[in-house]
């Protein structure tokens, strides 16, 4: 069987790369998969998932524009961006779900970009779920090992372990439209995650969650990779969830990949406007270089990093703009108030020239009042566009 | 609005009385106890019981049944293939548009030109095979003709709304070919072919114009039979001949409308 | 390249060209039987509407458009507008019948959409079974509403419009009765699901804004129940134009339309020709009203 090979495959080159991390993931697949040698030290392997310069086309419409990726074994990753961005199909290639026009997949080192989907080691939570509706809850947890012939007494052992994993236990025997949203979204994650495939992907999981389970489900998913250790792939378009489970964030438009790194980087040092603006609120602040700063709108602006350009953008998070009483010394603003917008936890003022300020501080605001603001050259992120 | 304006009301249930009544009196004749007038005069099932030792009308009831079961039989067949080569390959648009309009058309022309061209066609070709002769052969042929457009119609909505997913779903849980279309395809298809040939049946029982066209002395069904009789004049036996098969009726539509109901969820 | 010639169709990995076979094998049977059965046979109807009868009822293979002449009235004695009559009467018949039809399909679908849910599939299966009951059996059964001993005949004669001890039957009044009855579940089922799916704020926003009843049906409801509208009144006015047992039971010799004139062609006169002629200009009205139709419903709601 295939998945014997790929099992194979990776041990072989596991013991040839010498590596500190242990993929817990393949680890446990291989032991319950087949009779591979127990005393075997197998180790993640550095390649994880790689995609090379993949393109995709639907007619006219270029998706996927020579996109490379790579993705370490266990890792959280995700794939944010606006709809048809492209964050979609790349999943969907990687699934075997559509065909890349050019370019590579490689699992593991391994070239799956020919392989049909039944013979990848990758499984998927759909965005609709999927779920069989003639089955019960155990029998569409159970459709994958079924499908390769996995021995009665282990499918029901590893089944269990599955629905207890998400907890719904005593649940087997239901049928999926018998069944909450939120119950429906955890049968499908232990559809998936019960084949133990090497790499999960899940195709914007929460979209059909209220806003307060999603939340929920975010921290319980995040917890749940950090005890498999697999590697998930999330394609989604809400920033705040990439930002709450991801290791590493890639944002995608326009069916290319912008910037990619951990949710860190991508938020406090955006490369680009669309970025910047994507994740989160960001005041933009046009300017033309003059010497190691820039002048701008407000005045000259001292920044830290160098500029690469003679007319561009610098780019403040509103909550990392400070507020005080007197001029402060570098980078200082006056600004007027134009609205308070309180927040509970803090209070977003808005103010003339269309900028924004969030702070926490208790100082009482008022409209119309004129406060100094400061931008920290630190936190002011030069854009490259 | 959203509650029945009194005329609203009246006209609903005028209609349903306007819809019922005939059948009901229908039913009401069937068991009355004279043969002439229509004039209550007490409670009888003779005419039924009359109904069972009439050769000629257990003969038409067999030929319903064969000219049912075999056409249905073929025709949900041919339908179902035919659903799923339309809706499950990458035809181009022109293709589709030609699959579609061939597949309607049985559906808008009124039934009168199917039967006109087939009596031509049969005609023509009895010159070539005596099997062309009217009767209960031409007669299958003709009834699956409409049948399989029906069948395909119904089938075909019920794999657009199956959707891509649950079958890349499959897919992507290791599912080969075949595997897959054991388990999934075809479980989550059933209800649309048998509500297909249901309709495909019910069809059949209910088709009088193609029948009369294309039937032979030896192949009278019931509608023909009914049709004969009453413009001889009606009988008690008639009324209660329509009567069962209105009953047929109202459970085979019951059964097919649970059926679909219960799997639309 | 061999990935233009492979591509993955609903998750499976295939070549284009075994794709194309695959689909080919699914759809011939039922496609051949259909070009077979269904496409050749109206050809060939095409083509002896422009043949002749022969002595014995046989196709003569001697073409003309006499058929067609005399479809529109040109007879061996002279002009007649009989047959004439018999298309125009049976498409004002399948107006009025369809007309009426929609009138009586919008109060029984509001009543029954505000019947409650579990009540609601009741009367819908109510309203299906004469849907499918056989068309001969709802024909005959009105000759017992209509027979002199009942009270419809009765108040007739007591209006002094009707004779005594004479059914009400054949008469157009009889075939009206029946087209409606036979075709009424026609419009309802699809305007019923229309209706189902309505949304009625757009109705209370009209209310609020103090429209008449007649504006609120015109502007909030009637636009919203076109696409059942529309398969009601296709799946009734053409066929209605088409048929022939209400006719032949409730309207006799006295009232016929397309639909008898074509089954006599094939039965007591056989004459082929003529009647395959008679067929072809069924199928013309057939298409001229799908044609209106659609560009009338096209006029009222331009999107």
């Amino acid at each position: 069987m295939t998945i014997e090979a790929i099992k194979t495959g990776l041990s072989i080159r596991d013991i040839s790369k010498s590596s500190d991390e242990v993929n817990a993931s393949i680890d446990t697949s291989i032991e319950s998969q087949s009779g591979v040698d127990d005393n075997m030290t197998i180790e993640a392997t550095k390649t994880g998932l790689s995609i090379c310069e993949v393109s995709k086309s639907f007619g006219e419409v270029k998706a996927l524009i020579n996109t490379s990726l790579e993705i370490k074994p266990g890792e959280f990753f995700t794939l944010l961006g606006p709809s048809g961005c492209g964050k979609t199909t790349l999943m969907r290639i990687i699934a075997g779900l559509e065909l890349a026009d050019t370019g590579t997949v490689l699992l593991s080192g391994k070239d799956i970009s020919r392989l049909p989907a039944n013979k990848r080691h990758v499984n998927t939570v759909f965005q609709s779920y999927a779920l069989f509706p003639h089955l019960t809850v155990f029998e569409n947890v159970a459709f994958g090992l079924r499908s390769r012939k996995v021995h009665k007494d282990e499918i029901n052992q590893r089944v269990t372990e599955a629905l207890t994993m998400v907890d719904l236990t005593g649940m087997a025997d239901r049928l999926p439209q018998q069944m909450s949203g939120g119950q429906q979204q955890r049968v499908a994650l232990s559809r998936a995650l019960v084949n133990q495939p090497e790499v999960l992907l899940l195709d914007e999981p929460m979209s059909a969650l209220d806003a307060k389970l999603r939340t929920q489900v975010q921290v319980e998913l995040k917890r749940l990779h950090q005890r498999l250790g697999q590697t998930f792939i999330l394609v989604t378009h809400d920033q705040d969830e990439a930002l709450v489970v991801s290791d590493r964030i890639a944002v995608m438009n326009h069916g290319e990949i912008i910037q990619h790194g951990t949710p860190k980087e991508v938020y406090e040092r955006p490369t680009c406007r669309f970025v910047a603006e994507f994740l989160g609120a960001a005041n933009l602040i046009s300017g033309i270089r003059a010497g190691n700063g820039v002048e701008t709108e407000f005045g000259a602006l001292q920044v830290v990093k160098e500029i690469p350009w003679q007319k561009g953008t610098l780019a403040i998070r509103p909550e990392r703009v400070s507020i005080h009483d007197n001029q402060p010394e570098v980078n200082g603003v006056k600004a007027r108030i134009l609205d308070v917008i309180y927040l509970g936890s803090n209070v977003e003022l808005l103010l003339d020239r269309g900028f924004r300020v969030r702070t926490d501080t208790h100082r009482l605001f008022t409209q119309g009042e004129e406060i100094w603001l400061s931008f920290p050259p630190e936190r002011l992120v030069v854009l490259n566009d | 609005m959203k509650r029945s304006h009194p005329l609203v009301t009246l006209i609903a249930l005028g209609s349903m009385v306007f819809l019922y009544l005939p059948l009901i009196s229908v039913a009401i004749y069937s068991v009355n106890d004279t043969r002439y007038g229509l004039v209550w005069h007490g409670f009888t099932l003779n005419w039924y019981v009359k109904l069972f030792h009439n050769e000629i009308i257990l003969e038409a009831a067999r030929n319903t049944l064969i000219l049912a079961v075999s056409s249905t039989l073929v025709a949900t067949v041919l339908g179902t293939a035919l659903a799923f080569g339309m809706d499950r390959f990458p035809w181009s648009r022109r293709t589709n548009t030609f699959l579609d309009v061939v597949l309607h058309l049985p559906v808008v022309i009124p039934d009168i030109i199917l039967a006109a061209a087939l009596v031509v066609a049969f005609g023509l070709l009895r010159a070539v095979s005596s099997i062309f002769e009217p009767g209960i052969f031409i007669m299958i042929l003709g009834h699956i003709t409409f049948q399989i457009a029906f069948v395909a119609l119904v089938v075909r909505s019920r794999l657009t709304s199956l959707g891509r997913d649950i079958e890349e779903a499959g897919r992507d849980l290791y599912a080969s070919a075949f595997y897959q279309f054991r388990r999934v395809t075809l479980p989550l298809l059933m209800p649309g072919i048998i509500a297909g040939g249901m309709l495909a049946f019910t069809l059949s029982l209910d088709d009088f114009v193609i029948s009369f066209f294309t039937s032979g002395p030896d192949s009278v069904t019931l509608p023909l039979f009914i049709y004969a009789a009453v413009r001889r004049g009606v009988t008690p036996e008639i009324h209660a001949l329509s009567t069962l098969v209105v009953l047929a009726t109202i459970i085979l539509v019951v059964f097919a409308e649970r059926l679909t109901r219960s799997n639309k969820a | 390249m061999i990935r233009n010639r492979l591509t993955v169709w609903y998750g499976e990995l295939v070549l284009r060209k075994q794709l194309a076979r695959r689909g080919s094998a699914f759809l011939s049977p039922g496609i051949l039987w259909l070009l077979a059965l269904l496409v050749l046979p109206g050809l060939v109807l095409v083509v002896v509407s422009f043949t002749e009868r022969g002595a014995y009822g046989q196709i003569e293979w001697l073409f003309s458009v006499d058929n067609y002449k005399r479809l529109i009235g040109f007879g061996m004695l002279g002009w007649s507008a009989d047959n004439l009559a018999i298309i125009w009467r049976s498409i004002w018949v399948a107006f009025v019948t369809t007309l009426i039809a929609i009138l009586l399909s919008y109060p029984i679908s509001f009543f029954i959409v505000n019947r409650p849910p579990r009540q609601r599939f009741l009367w819908l299966t109510v309203l299906i079974v004469p849907f499918w009951t056989n068309m001969v059996i709802r024909a005959y059964a009105w000759f017992l509403i209509l027979a002199p001993e009942m009270p419809l005949a009765k108040l007739a004669v007591y209006l002094g419009i009707h004779p005594a001890n004479t059914p009400l039957y054949p008469s157009s009044f009889a075939v009206y009765l029946g087209m409606v009855s036979m075709f009424l579940p026609f419009v309802t089922l699809p305007l019923y699901s229309s209706i189902e799916r309505m949304d009625w704020s757009l109705v209370e926003a009209a209310q609020d804004l103090y429209a008449s009843r007649v504006r609120v049906f015109m502007q909030a409801i009637f636009p919203q129940t076109k696409p059942g509208l529309t398969a009601g009144v296709i799946l009734t006015f053409v066929p209605a134009m088409g048929m022939f047992v209400v006719p032949d039971l409730l309207g006799g010799s006295k009232f016929m339309l397309v639909g008898n004139l074509i089954q006599q062609q094939f039965g007591s006169s056989r004459d082929w020709p003529f009647g395959a002629a008679i067929s072809m200009g069924l199928v013309v009205l057939t298409m001229i009203s799908l044609q209106i139709y659609r560009k009338k419903s096209k006029e009222i709601e331009p999107i």
